[in-house]
Protein backbone atom coordinates (compact mmCIF):
# COMPACT_ATOMS: atom_id res chain seq x y z
CA UNK A 1 0.00 0.00 0.00
CA UNK A 2 1.26 3.36 -0.88
CA UNK A 3 1.51 6.16 2.25
CA UNK A 4 -0.82 8.57 0.69
CA UNK A 5 -3.43 5.64 0.55
CA UNK A 6 -2.55 4.49 4.83
CA UNK A 7 -4.31 5.24 7.42
CA UNK A 8 -1.35 7.52 8.98
CA UNK A 9 -2.65 10.09 6.12
CA UNK A 10 -5.51 11.28 8.68
CA UNK A 11 -8.13 11.40 6.03
CA UNK A 12 -11.27 11.68 7.52
CA UNK A 13 -14.24 12.32 4.34
CA UNK A 14 -14.45 12.78 0.95
CA UNK A 15 -15.60 14.80 -1.92
CA UNK A 16 -15.52 14.43 -6.17
CA UNK A 17 -15.96 17.03 -8.39
CA UNK A 18 -16.65 16.73 -12.41
CA UNK A 19 -13.91 17.51 -14.91
CA UNK A 20 -12.89 21.57 -14.78
CA UNK A 21 -14.66 22.21 -11.33
CA UNK A 22 -13.33 24.75 -9.34
CA UNK A 23 -11.80 22.84 -5.83
CA UNK A 24 -10.02 26.36 -4.52
CA UNK A 25 -10.22 29.38 -5.50
CA UNK A 26 -7.21 32.14 -5.29
CA UNK A 27 -8.33 34.64 -2.50
CA UNK A 28 -10.99 32.99 -1.02
CA UNK A 29 -11.49 31.63 2.13
CA UNK A 30 -10.75 28.18 3.11
CA UNK A 31 -8.75 25.96 5.67
CA UNK A 32 -9.35 22.40 4.37
CA UNK A 33 -6.39 20.80 3.37
CA UNK A 34 -6.73 17.78 0.56
CA UNK A 35 -5.28 14.67 -0.54
CA UNK A 36 -5.87 13.60 -4.39
CA UNK A 37 -7.36 9.91 -4.20
CA UNK A 38 -7.82 9.71 -8.00
CA UNK A 39 -7.12 12.12 -10.74
CA UNK A 40 -5.64 15.07 -11.85
CA UNK A 41 -6.10 18.71 -10.66
CA UNK A 42 -3.99 21.93 -11.99
CA UNK A 43 -3.18 25.13 -9.91
CA UNK A 44 -3.40 28.18 -11.13
CA UNK A 45 -2.77 31.88 -10.49
CA UNK A 46 -4.09 34.98 -11.60
CA UNK A 47 -1.67 37.20 -13.86
CA UNK A 48 -2.18 40.25 -15.95
CA UNK A 49 -2.10 38.02 -19.02
CA UNK A 50 -4.34 35.56 -17.35
CA UNK A 51 -4.53 32.66 -15.51
CA UNK A 52 -1.20 31.03 -15.58
CA UNK A 53 -0.88 27.07 -14.36
CA UNK A 54 1.75 26.57 -12.10
CA UNK A 55 1.89 23.38 -11.06
CA UNK A 56 -0.16 19.68 -12.32
CA UNK A 57 -1.26 17.36 -9.20
CA UNK A 58 -1.71 13.85 -9.51
CA UNK A 59 -3.04 10.58 -6.88
CA UNK A 60 -1.08 11.34 -3.64
CA UNK A 61 -0.67 14.88 -3.92
CA UNK A 62 -1.28 17.44 -0.75
CA UNK A 63 -3.14 20.74 -1.62
CA UNK A 64 -4.38 23.63 0.04
CA UNK A 65 -1.79 23.13 2.93
CA UNK A 66 -0.82 26.63 3.06
CA UNK A 67 -3.92 27.15 5.06
CA UNK A 68 -1.96 25.47 7.37
CA UNK A 69 1.93 26.36 7.01
CA UNK A 70 1.49 29.43 5.51
CA UNK A 71 1.78 33.10 7.25
CA UNK A 72 -2.08 34.23 5.31
CA UNK A 73 -3.43 31.70 7.21
CA UNK A 74 -6.86 30.54 5.76
CA UNK A 75 -6.58 33.10 2.52
CA UNK A 76 -5.87 30.80 -1.04
CA UNK A 77 -3.01 31.67 -2.60
CA UNK A 78 -3.69 29.59 -5.38
CA UNK A 79 -6.27 28.69 -7.69
CA UNK A 80 -6.85 24.28 -8.06
CA UNK A 81 -8.78 23.16 -10.69
CA UNK A 82 -9.86 19.06 -11.41
CA UNK A 83 -8.67 18.44 -14.77
CA UNK A 84 -8.99 15.60 -17.26
CA UNK A 85 -11.89 14.17 -15.97
CA UNK A 86 -13.26 13.95 -12.77
CA UNK A 87 -11.32 13.75 -9.58
CA UNK A 88 -11.96 12.82 -6.08
CA UNK A 89 -10.13 14.20 -2.87
CA UNK A 90 -9.72 13.25 0.47
CA UNK A 91 -10.26 15.85 3.53
CA UNK A 92 -7.34 15.52 5.74
CA UNK A 93 -7.77 15.83 9.72
CA UNK A 94 -6.93 19.49 10.22
CA UNK A 95 -6.85 19.07 14.11
CA UNK A 96 -4.76 16.36 13.91
CA UNK A 97 -2.30 18.38 11.66
CA UNK A 98 -2.21 21.04 13.75
CA UNK A 99 -1.55 19.15 16.51
CA UNK A 100 1.48 17.42 14.66
CA UNK A 101 2.47 20.46 13.43
CA UNK A 102 2.12 22.77 16.61
CA UNK A 103 4.28 19.44 18.57
CA UNK A 104 7.47 20.68 16.71
CA UNK A 105 10.08 22.59 17.67
CA UNK A 106 9.48 26.39 17.47
CA UNK A 107 12.73 26.28 14.96
CA UNK A 108 11.64 23.67 12.69
CA UNK A 109 8.13 25.70 12.58
CA UNK A 110 9.79 29.31 11.89
CA UNK A 111 12.19 27.52 9.17
CA UNK A 112 9.42 25.71 7.46
CA UNK A 113 7.08 29.31 7.52
CA UNK A 114 10.49 30.48 6.01
CA UNK A 115 10.21 27.92 3.19
CA UNK A 116 6.68 28.76 2.79
CA UNK A 117 7.13 31.95 2.29
CA UNK A 118 10.22 31.69 -0.33
CA UNK A 119 7.38 29.51 -2.41
CA UNK A 120 5.20 31.70 -2.19
CA UNK A 121 7.73 34.74 -3.33
CA UNK A 122 9.13 32.23 -6.05
CA UNK A 123 5.77 31.29 -7.39
CA UNK A 124 4.88 35.07 -7.47
CA UNK A 125 8.43 35.70 -9.16
CA UNK A 126 8.36 32.78 -11.99
CA UNK A 127 4.29 33.92 -12.56
CA UNK A 128 5.29 37.54 -13.16
CA UNK A 129 8.88 36.38 -15.34
CA UNK A 130 6.83 34.14 -16.98
CA UNK A 131 4.06 36.87 -18.19
CA UNK A 132 6.58 39.11 -18.67
CA UNK A 133 8.75 36.91 -21.21
CA UNK A 134 5.04 36.09 -23.01
CA UNK A 135 4.40 39.54 -23.62
CA UNK A 136 7.67 40.62 -25.44
CA UNK B 1 -0.51 9.92 19.67
CA UNK B 2 1.84 13.03 18.80
CA UNK B 3 5.37 13.38 20.64
CA UNK B 4 5.90 17.01 21.69
CA UNK B 5 9.68 17.23 20.30
CA UNK B 6 12.38 18.93 22.98
CA UNK B 7 13.68 22.28 21.50
CA UNK B 8 16.64 22.56 19.38
CA UNK B 9 19.43 23.09 21.58
CA UNK B 10 21.06 26.53 20.55
CA UNK B 11 24.73 26.90 19.39
CA UNK B 12 24.29 30.17 20.40
CA UNK B 13 24.63 33.41 18.82
CA UNK B 14 26.96 35.60 16.45
CA UNK B 15 27.48 39.15 16.20
CA UNK B 16 28.35 40.66 12.99
CA UNK B 17 29.85 43.79 11.97
CA UNK B 18 28.96 45.67 8.82
CA UNK B 19 30.47 44.04 5.43
CA UNK B 20 31.05 40.91 7.47
CA UNK B 21 30.71 37.58 5.39
CA UNK B 22 28.58 35.17 7.41
CA UNK B 23 28.53 32.54 5.15
CA UNK B 24 30.91 31.64 1.96
CA UNK B 25 29.16 29.95 -1.64
CA UNK B 26 31.15 26.61 -1.43
CA UNK B 27 32.04 26.29 2.30
CA UNK B 28 30.68 23.36 3.85
CA UNK B 29 27.50 23.97 6.38
CA UNK B 30 26.67 22.32 9.35
CA UNK B 31 24.53 25.33 10.69
CA UNK B 32 21.32 27.30 10.21
CA UNK B 33 21.11 31.15 11.32
CA UNK B 34 18.03 33.40 12.00
CA UNK B 35 18.63 36.83 11.64
CA UNK B 36 17.60 38.64 15.36
CA UNK B 37 18.82 41.91 14.00
CA UNK B 38 20.38 44.06 10.85
CA UNK B 39 20.25 43.05 7.28
CA UNK B 40 21.77 40.45 5.71
CA UNK B 41 23.12 40.52 2.02
CA UNK B 42 22.65 36.80 0.35
CA UNK B 43 24.28 36.76 -3.14
CA UNK B 44 26.49 34.69 -5.87
CA UNK B 45 29.83 35.70 -7.61
CA UNK B 46 30.09 35.20 -11.14
CA UNK B 47 32.90 35.90 -12.91
CA UNK B 48 34.26 37.61 -9.70
CA UNK B 49 31.25 40.22 -9.88
CA UNK B 50 29.12 39.65 -6.70
CA UNK B 51 25.18 39.40 -8.16
CA UNK B 52 23.11 40.38 -5.17
CA UNK B 53 20.14 37.60 -4.70
CA UNK B 54 18.23 39.16 -1.72
CA UNK B 55 18.30 41.15 1.28
CA UNK B 56 17.01 39.45 4.47
CA UNK B 57 15.91 40.91 7.42
CA UNK B 58 14.50 40.04 11.22
CA UNK B 59 13.37 36.65 11.25
CA UNK B 60 14.85 35.55 7.48
CA UNK B 61 16.43 32.40 8.00
CA UNK B 62 19.84 31.89 5.68
CA UNK B 63 21.61 28.26 4.86
CA UNK B 64 17.57 27.20 4.40
CA UNK B 65 18.70 25.24 1.43
CA UNK B 66 20.83 22.63 3.29
CA UNK B 67 17.69 21.87 5.18
CA UNK B 68 15.50 21.80 2.29
CA UNK B 69 18.60 19.34 0.38
CA UNK B 70 18.44 17.38 3.88
CA UNK B 71 21.73 16.99 4.98
CA UNK B 72 25.18 19.29 5.41
CA UNK B 73 26.12 20.34 2.34
CA UNK B 74 28.08 23.25 0.40
CA UNK B 75 26.58 26.61 0.85
CA UNK B 76 24.83 27.52 -2.77
CA UNK B 77 25.04 31.51 -2.29
CA UNK B 78 27.37 33.64 0.40
CA UNK B 79 25.81 35.96 2.88
CA UNK B 80 27.22 39.86 3.93
CA UNK B 81 25.99 41.25 6.72
CA UNK B 82 25.11 44.69 5.04
CA UNK B 83 25.07 46.51 8.87
CA UNK B 84 26.09 44.97 11.69
CA UNK B 85 23.38 41.84 12.37
CA UNK B 86 23.64 39.26 15.12
CA UNK B 87 22.04 35.92 14.33
CA UNK B 88 20.91 32.87 16.57
CA UNK B 89 22.55 29.60 15.36
CA UNK B 90 20.48 26.72 14.88
CA UNK B 91 22.54 23.31 14.43
CA UNK B 92 21.37 21.64 11.63
CA UNK B 93 22.13 17.59 12.39
CA UNK B 94 19.15 17.76 15.53
CA UNK B 95 16.62 19.75 13.48
CA UNK B 96 16.93 16.83 10.32
CA UNK B 97 16.54 14.51 13.30
CA UNK B 98 13.80 16.03 14.79
CA UNK B 99 11.83 16.33 11.24
CA UNK B 100 12.98 12.73 10.25
CA UNK B 101 10.59 11.89 13.55
CA UNK B 102 7.59 14.09 12.85
CA UNK B 103 4.68 12.00 11.95
CA UNK B 104 4.25 10.49 8.55
CA UNK B 105 1.07 12.64 7.21
CA UNK B 106 3.06 16.28 8.59
CA UNK B 107 6.39 14.97 6.86
CA UNK B 108 4.44 13.48 3.45
CA UNK B 109 3.03 16.85 3.36
CA UNK B 110 6.40 18.97 3.96
CA UNK B 111 8.04 17.13 1.82
CA UNK B 112 6.10 17.73 -1.31
CA UNK B 113 5.95 21.51 -0.28
CA UNK B 114 9.74 21.55 -0.32
CA UNK B 115 10.03 19.47 -3.42
CA UNK B 116 8.00 21.91 -4.98
CA UNK B 117 10.01 24.52 -3.73
CA UNK B 118 13.00 22.97 -5.56
CA UNK B 119 11.15 22.64 -8.64
CA UNK B 120 9.98 26.38 -8.26
CA UNK B 121 13.69 27.28 -7.82
CA UNK B 122 14.99 25.09 -10.81
CA UNK B 123 11.94 26.94 -13.06
CA UNK B 124 12.88 30.58 -11.79
CA UNK B 125 16.44 29.84 -12.84
CA UNK B 126 15.21 28.71 -16.07
CA UNK B 127 12.90 31.96 -16.68
CA UNK B 128 15.94 34.22 -15.20
CA UNK B 129 18.27 32.45 -17.75
CA UNK B 130 15.49 32.86 -21.06
CA UNK B 131 14.74 36.81 -19.67
CA UNK B 132 19.07 37.25 -19.98
CA UNK B 133 18.56 35.81 -23.70
CA UNK B 134 15.60 37.59 -24.52
CA UNK B 135 17.78 41.07 -23.66
CA UNK B 136 20.98 39.94 -25.16
CA UNK B 137 18.77 39.33 -28.52
CA UNK B 138 17.81 36.25 -28.54
CA UNK B 139 15.26 34.20 -28.54
CA UNK B 140 15.00 31.73 -25.85
CA UNK B 141 13.84 28.61 -26.15
CA UNK B 142 10.23 27.58 -25.02
CA UNK B 143 9.83 25.29 -22.53
CA UNK B 144 9.32 25.01 -18.57
CA UNK B 145 6.72 23.39 -16.31
CA UNK B 146 4.03 26.10 -16.46
CA UNK B 147 2.02 25.04 -19.19
CA UNK B 148 2.23 27.44 -21.86
CA UNK B 149 -0.59 25.80 -24.12
CA UNK B 150 -3.43 28.19 -22.91
CA UNK B 151 -4.89 28.57 -26.41
CA UNK B 152 -8.34 26.43 -27.53
CA UNK B 153 -7.20 22.97 -27.40
CA UNK B 154 -8.89 19.63 -29.76
CA UNK B 155 -9.57 16.59 -28.06
CA UNK B 156 -8.46 13.97 -31.26
CA UNK B 157 -7.25 10.46 -31.80
CA UNK B 158 -5.11 10.82 -34.05
CA UNK B 159 -2.46 7.85 -35.38
CA UNK B 160 1.12 9.75 -35.48
CA UNK B 161 4.83 8.32 -36.40
CA UNK B 162 7.53 10.15 -34.37
CA UNK B 163 11.39 9.93 -33.36
CA UNK B 164 14.09 11.93 -31.53
CA UNK B 165 15.39 15.06 -33.35
CA UNK B 166 18.52 13.74 -32.64
CA UNK B 167 19.34 10.88 -34.20
CA UNK B 168 21.82 8.04 -32.58
CA UNK B 169 22.59 4.37 -33.42
CA UNK B 170 20.15 1.69 -33.13
CA UNK B 171 17.05 4.48 -34.06
CA UNK B 172 13.58 2.94 -35.61
CA UNK B 173 12.84 4.33 -38.70
CA UNK B 174 9.48 5.49 -36.75
CA UNK B 175 7.84 5.59 -33.41
CA UNK B 176 4.36 4.67 -33.32
CA UNK B 177 1.79 7.28 -31.21
CA UNK B 178 -1.57 8.63 -30.71
CA UNK B 179 -2.04 12.35 -30.46
CA UNK B 180 -4.95 12.92 -28.13
CA UNK B 181 -5.51 16.33 -28.01
CA UNK B 182 -3.59 19.79 -29.98
CA UNK B 183 -3.51 23.43 -30.45
CA UNK B 184 -1.75 25.95 -31.97
CA UNK B 185 1.14 25.82 -29.39
CA UNK B 186 1.18 21.91 -28.35
CA UNK B 187 -0.13 18.66 -28.21
CA UNK B 188 -0.84 15.82 -26.10
CA UNK B 189 0.93 12.45 -27.06
CA UNK B 190 0.03 8.90 -26.01
CA UNK B 191 2.64 6.11 -26.47
CA UNK B 192 3.16 2.58 -25.03
CA UNK B 193 6.68 2.42 -22.94
CA UNK B 194 7.89 -0.30 -24.79
CA UNK B 195 9.08 2.97 -26.92
CA UNK B 196 10.63 4.66 -23.79
CA UNK B 197 12.86 1.50 -23.82
CA UNK B 198 14.45 2.63 -26.64
CA UNK B 199 14.16 6.34 -27.02
CA UNK B 200 14.26 8.49 -23.91
CA UNK B 201 10.77 10.13 -22.90
CA UNK B 202 11.74 12.71 -20.67
CA UNK B 203 10.90 16.27 -19.86
CA UNK B 204 12.97 18.02 -22.08
CA UNK B 205 13.62 15.52 -25.03
CA UNK B 206 12.46 16.86 -28.43
CA UNK B 207 10.83 15.09 -31.21
CA UNK B 208 9.72 15.19 -34.65
CA UNK B 209 6.13 14.32 -35.03
CA UNK B 210 4.03 13.16 -37.98
CA UNK B 211 0.35 13.10 -38.35
CA UNK B 212 -2.73 13.73 -40.68
CA UNK B 213 -5.55 15.81 -39.47
CA UNK B 214 -8.89 14.64 -39.58
CA UNK B 215 -9.20 17.26 -42.47
CA UNK B 216 -6.61 15.47 -44.48
CA UNK B 217 -3.74 17.83 -44.02
CA UNK B 218 -0.62 15.99 -43.49
CA UNK B 219 2.01 18.18 -40.62
CA UNK B 220 5.10 17.68 -39.74
CA UNK B 221 5.97 19.28 -35.93
CA UNK B 222 8.69 19.41 -33.39
CA UNK B 223 7.49 19.38 -30.31
CA UNK B 224 9.42 19.17 -26.86
CA UNK B 225 7.92 17.48 -23.69
CA UNK B 226 7.10 19.61 -20.73
CA UNK B 227 5.51 16.72 -18.91
CA UNK B 228 5.60 12.99 -18.72
CA UNK B 229 3.17 10.75 -17.60
CA UNK B 230 3.91 7.33 -17.13
CA UNK B 231 1.74 4.21 -15.83
CA UNK B 232 2.19 0.77 -16.49
CA UNK B 233 0.97 0.55 -19.94
CA UNK B 234 0.52 3.94 -21.34
CA UNK B 235 2.58 7.18 -21.40
CA UNK B 236 1.15 10.78 -21.81
CA UNK B 237 3.73 13.78 -23.08
CA UNK B 238 2.38 17.28 -22.77
CA UNK B 239 4.31 18.83 -25.67
CA UNK B 240 5.41 22.00 -26.94
CA UNK B 241 5.56 23.09 -30.27
CA UNK B 242 9.21 24.18 -31.06
CA UNK B 243 8.95 27.81 -32.69
CA UNK B 244 12.35 28.05 -33.53
CA UNK B 245 11.92 25.05 -35.77
CA UNK B 246 10.03 25.93 -38.93
CA UNK B 247 6.50 24.81 -38.52
CA UNK B 248 4.59 27.69 -40.41
CA UNK B 249 2.55 25.30 -42.79
CA UNK B 250 1.82 23.01 -40.12
CA UNK B 251 0.98 26.14 -38.14
CA UNK B 252 -1.75 27.28 -40.94
CA UNK B 253 -2.98 23.39 -41.63
CA UNK B 254 -3.56 23.80 -37.68
CA UNK B 255 -5.08 27.20 -37.60
CA UNK B 256 -7.83 26.29 -40.05
CA UNK B 257 -8.41 22.61 -38.51
CA UNK B 258 -8.66 24.42 -34.79
CA UNK B 259 -11.37 26.63 -36.80
CA UNK B 260 -14.38 26.85 -34.16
Amino acid sequence: MTIHASEDMCVRGQLSYPRNAVIIEEGSQGDAVYLILQGHAKVKKRTSKGMVTIAELKEGDIFGEMALLGPTKGTRSASVIASDGPIRVGILDKERLVEHYEALSSELRELITFLTVKLQETTEKACSMFVTLNSE
Amino acid sequence: MTVRNSKIPKKGHHHYKEGDLIIKAGDHGLFIYKILFGKVQMFKEVDGREVPLATLGIGDIIGEMLFLKGKAGVHAASARALEDSEVEVWDLGPLLEQYAQAPVVLKYLIDQRLNRLLRMNEMLDRLTADAEKVRAGVKPKKQGPISRRRYYRRKVDLDCTYLPIRAHKGLPSHLNGRIKDISMTGLCLETSPRNASVVSHNVGDSFRIETVLPNGEKIRIVAEIIDAKKAWDKIRLGMLFDVVADYSEAKKALGFFLLP
